[in-house]
């Protein structure tokens, strides 16, 4: 449960610092689009006995790269190549999967995430590349809230647009593939996207909104591990849920004072 | 303060842009001096955003040269401050403060350093946005959010300022407003501001240099003597000139 623990603050604290910035770039669609693409890489390393972490890294970060080159140098539409990648990688999925019976229960713990599957390593690994995106997201935050609110102007003013928009979907696939153990394949999405909607309802400034969509998706991780742990319930389920209610409360208060 | 007349800002040679085998900009040349006030007009599609993207180095011209007093392309791009679209949903549904949205521009890290914060401050009293600096810009009217931008800009104490279409999101009591206070830059601070524009009769009154763009550089000069019938006419067609060259000679 501690390890459990410790790594979910790790993907709670990371989730919405992205998620933020895929929200507002509408491109929320992005972290669904990764999620899915981990699948590929889970169900090949299951397949071929090597770490599932490290095949979800691999497959995400060339998804990333690859979604950003297609729509750069190809000049095809953001939100079709997501739906592309997206499809196509839960076809591959699905063939890897029935390639290889006997995992049925190892990939439920990637799809919906599981306490009891993570190791000691791997708590390891995911502190230290949350460290990692989170030192890039503040060492960069000012050129990706340029980017972010308007690409032509950013490179006017000597931001390398490209560049930046590569390292911002690299940082997205890193934060996809260690969250996949925790909150799951299919819901890793909504933890980047449902805190930050919830901030923007309370939104004052841009750091305020960042500082309280953190404070939504670590409340929602840490309550959701330990009704996880008590009640014996997929882990992702329970943070998501918890994260839904956040934001239903806050629309609901909203609504009362408007 | 004036205009030095052999103080040539930006010199455009023999420009031209092709895109898929079309031509969109062929053979354009004209020079802004420092401290000129210029518009650009001409027909959708006629080529004003492109000729635009090429001077801000967002696009690369497929022939001919863009050069300042001594330096080329590449470092005059760093002297331009850039007022882009205000689009519908983009920019005014982004969640950020007047201050953040100004700040960005000096920002190297994650805070702002003093030098930083003076530019900011500075740059916010200038255009009259220091009282409102900690509004959301989602909050603001197309005027207030133009000056935002303008602020956003001085704090990389530009040279040029280039405006693309700056009013549309304005209603028409504000746009008078946003004219003079455009006048007011150029006129003390010696900014050249290049604006692209639908509203021929506002470039008419505003500008001091007219640049009429339909694929070829059709007409330049003061909009008085440039601005006639039959120039308009070659650059929009019968129609349009009919309308709009009476409000210019009234003027």
């Amino acid at each position: 449960m501690v390890r459990a623990f410790i790594g979910g603050m790790m993907v709670a604290f990371v989730a919405p610092l992205i998620g933020t910035f895929l929200v507002i770039r509408r491109s929320s669609y992005m972290a669904d689009t990764l999620a899915h693409v981990s699948l590929v890489g889970v169900s090949g390393a299951l397949l071929m006995n090597f770490s599932p972490f490290l095949g979800a890294l691999i497959a995400t970060l060339l998804a990333s790269l690859g979604i950003e080159k297609l729509r750069h140098y190809h000049g095809l539409f953001g939100e079709s190549l997501l739906a592309l990648f997206l499809s196509g990688s839960l076809a591959i999925s699905a063939v890897l999967i029935s390639l290889a019976n006997g995992f049925n229960s190892d990939l439920f713990s990637f799809l919906f995430g599981s306490i009891t599957t993570i190791s000691r390593e791997e708590v390891m690994i995911i502190t230290g590349l949350a460290i990692i995106v989170t030192g890039c997201i503040i060492w960069n935050y000012h050129r990706f809230f340029l980017i972010s609110f308007d690409e032509d102007l950013a490179h006017v003013e000597g931001i390398p647009v490209k560049r930046y928009n590569i390292i911002l979907m690299s940082l997205a696939a890193i934060a996809v593939a260690i969250s996949i153990q925790i909150v799951g394949a299919l819901l890793i999405g909504a933890l980047m996207v449902i805190p930050t909607l919830t901030a923007f309802l309370w939104r004052k400034s841009f750091r305020c909104t960042l500082i309280i969509a953190l404070f939504v998706s670590l409340f929602s991780t840490a309550t959701g591990l330990y009704g996880s742990y008590y009640l014996d319930i997929a882990s992702g389920g329970a943070i998501v849920i918890i994260a839904l209610g956040c934001f239903i409360a806050s629309i609901m208060m909203k609504g009362n004072r408007n | 303060m004036s205009i030095d007349s052999k103080n040539i800002c930006v010199s455009v040679k023999n420009l031209s842009f092709r895109y898929n085998k079309e031509w969109i900009l062929k053979n354009i040349s004209f020079d802004i001096r420092q401290g000129e006030y210029v518009g650009i007009i001409g027909p959708n599609g006629g080529g004003k955003t492109t000729l635009v993207k090429i001077l801000l180095g967002l696009l690369h011209p497929t022939e001919g040269t863009i050069h300042d007093a001594c330096e080329n392309h590449h470092h005059l791009r760093h002297r331009i401050g850039y007022i882009p679209q205000l689009m519908a949903d983009g920019i005014r549904n982004f969640p950020a403060t007047v201050r953040e949205v100004v700040s960005a521009h000096a920002m190297r890290s994650w805070t702002l350093s003093e030098k930083e914060k003076n530019a900011v401050t500075s740059a916010l009293q200038q255009t009259g946005m220091t009282e409102l600096q900690d509004r959301l810009i989602g909050e603001l009217s197309g005027g207030q959010l133009q000056r935002v931008l303008i602020a956003h800009a001085l704090v990389g104490n530009p040279k040029i300022l280039i405006l693309d279409e700056p009013t549309l999101a304005i209603d028409l009591s504000g746009k008078e407003e946003f004219y003079q206070f455009l006048e007011k830059i150029n006129r003390e601070q010696g900014i050249t501001i290049i604006m692209v524009s639908h509203d021929i009769d506002t470039v008419a009154k505003q500008v001091k240099h007219v640049l009429c763009v339909n694929q070829n550089l059709v007409c330049h000069g003061p909009p008085k003597s440039t601005m006639t019938p039959t120039a308009l006419e070659n650059l929009y067609g019968k129609e349009r000139s009919a309308v709009d060259h009476t409000a210019i000679h009234h003027h």
